[in-house]
């Protein structure tokens, strides 16, 4: 069966978000893998089993996320040893990119890998969400049932958060609410001076220019952070590089 | 004294440096400054001085409230990284939400530690994590909400015309690693 069938048979529950919202979460899930990813490593590095574990079940969460997305097969969820048929079979599943991708030797250190070997597979962090380890590789074949076990598994994990994630309409909205106003109020002063500044412009040309790169920036008036694109003019222009750190 | 025995004993070990140290080894180039720049971007409403003292005012309320650190931290910090991106249009590239987020979380829980403003673990770290990655995610996929359990929150990614996010272009290799 074509991993990708597999892992939308078994998550087949998540695929019913509609297209643009699986594409958006997609990515979003795929940051989740990276994040845990980095976590793992460094618990593993430095002896921490807790940020190894917590590690190991954000890039467990992640790659389920990334299951349920149509285009699932990034290269943060196809395993750097895929073979040259298995690439095949993901081809004609429908993501051809995920596989040159794949076959350029990515891999996943938090071993958020798919083993592909005809069965639906997941990997020993997600059979171990909520309780994983990182490493311990040795056997990624699972049995169906064994995955929908494991997919149970992690929502238990993750109940546990739910209630938390219900507590964003409480614990500090009072400070987000308050930051918002001042970024928005920050924005529009901005756009009024930016709007002054074309207005100024205009006047001393003789005529209306075309609207320059509309970027604002989060948290100051000519830092490098966000861009901000203003609803009512042009889409936004990359900035360059901000500096690398604050 | 080892990781382990500090993790014992419940303090904190974790550092922001070392998760950033190996996020970027994990990102592409291109990746690593949109990273980069979403996490200044937090940093500067976290720790700018307009904001600061607000926050940490908040913060020692809810503390008194009876609220976990974790979970205090994870979901302000949800709260930032949607403010972010809701203010960015929808254009921030959303791999680096969960990442960046991750980071602030890092950074948060060593200015706290280190200013005894609070009492931190690493457990209350992972606590954090797992709020906020539960929380962002949620965010952009109601049946994953629905599949944990987790009730809608109230932080809609706005768009100008109060339309529904349309899927923006996505950045160049931000879903792959690097090598």
């Amino acid at each position: 069966m074509p991993v990708a069938l597999a892992a939308v048979e078994i998550y087949s529950g998540w695929t019913a978000a509609t297209a643009v919202g699986v594409t958006v979460f997609g990515e979003v899930a795929a940051g989740a893998m990276i994040a845990g990813g980095a976590m793992t490593i460094v618990g593993a590095a430095t002896g921490n089993k807790n940020l190894e574990n917590t590690g190991s079940t954000i890039g467990a969460i992640g790659s389920i996320g990334s299951m349920a997305n149509a285009a699932m097969f990034s290269s943060t969820t196809v395993p750097a040893d895929v073979t040259t048929a298995q690439a095949s079979e993901l081809a004609n599943s429908g993501n051809p990119n995920a596989v040159s991708s794949s076959l350029s030797g990515a891999k996943d250190a938090a071993g958020n890998v798919l083993s592909v070997s005809g069965q639906p597979v997941v990997t020993p962090t997600i059979n171990a969400a909520g309780n994983a380890s990182a490493g311990g590789a040795t056997d990624l074949a699972t049995t169906n049932a064994a995955n929908i076990k494991a997919l149970a598994d992690a929502q238990q994990g993750m109940q546990k958060y739910s209630m938390v994630t219900g507590a964003l309409q409480g614990a500090g909205t009072a400070y987000t609410g308050w930051a918002q106003s001042q970024s928005q109020k920050e924005i529009a002063a901005q756009q009024q001076r930016f709007q002054q500044g074309l207005a100024d412009r205009a006047n001393s040309v003789g005529q209306v220019g075309i609207a320059p790169a509309n970027l604002l920036a989060v948290g100051g008036g000519s830092s490098p952070a966000v861009p901000i694109v203003s609803p009512a003019v042009a889409p936004a222009v990359p900035q360059p590089p901000a500096p690398l750190k604050v | 004294m080892q990781p382990q025995q500090a993790q014992a004993s419940g303090t904190f070990t974790i550092t922001e440096q070392a998760l950033e140290t190996e996020m970027m080894k994990k990102l592409k180039p291109n990746d690593q400054s949109v990273l980069t720049r979403v996490y200044t971007a937090g940093m500067k409403i976290l720790f700018s001085p307009e904001t600061h003292q607000k926050m940490v005012q908040e913060f020692e309320q809810q503390m008194q409230k009876g609220v976990d650190v974790g979970q205090l931290i994870g979901t302000d910090i949800a709260h930032i990284m949607v403010l972010l991106f809701n203010e960015s249009k929808g254009t921030m590239p959303k791999g680096v939400l969960i990442p960046a987020g991750t980071l602030l979380i890092a950074k948060s829980c060593e200015f706290l530690h280190e200013d005894h403003i609070a009492p931190v673990t690493d457990q209350n770290f992972s606590d954090a994590v797992h709020v906020m990655t539960s929380a962002v995610m949620s965010k952009f996929s109601p049946s994953f909400a629905a599949k944990i359990g987790a009730p809608p929150t109230p932080m809609q990614p706005a768009s100008p015309q109060g339309q529904p996010i349309q899927p923006q272009p996505r950045a160049a290799g931000m879903l792959q690693q690097g090598q």
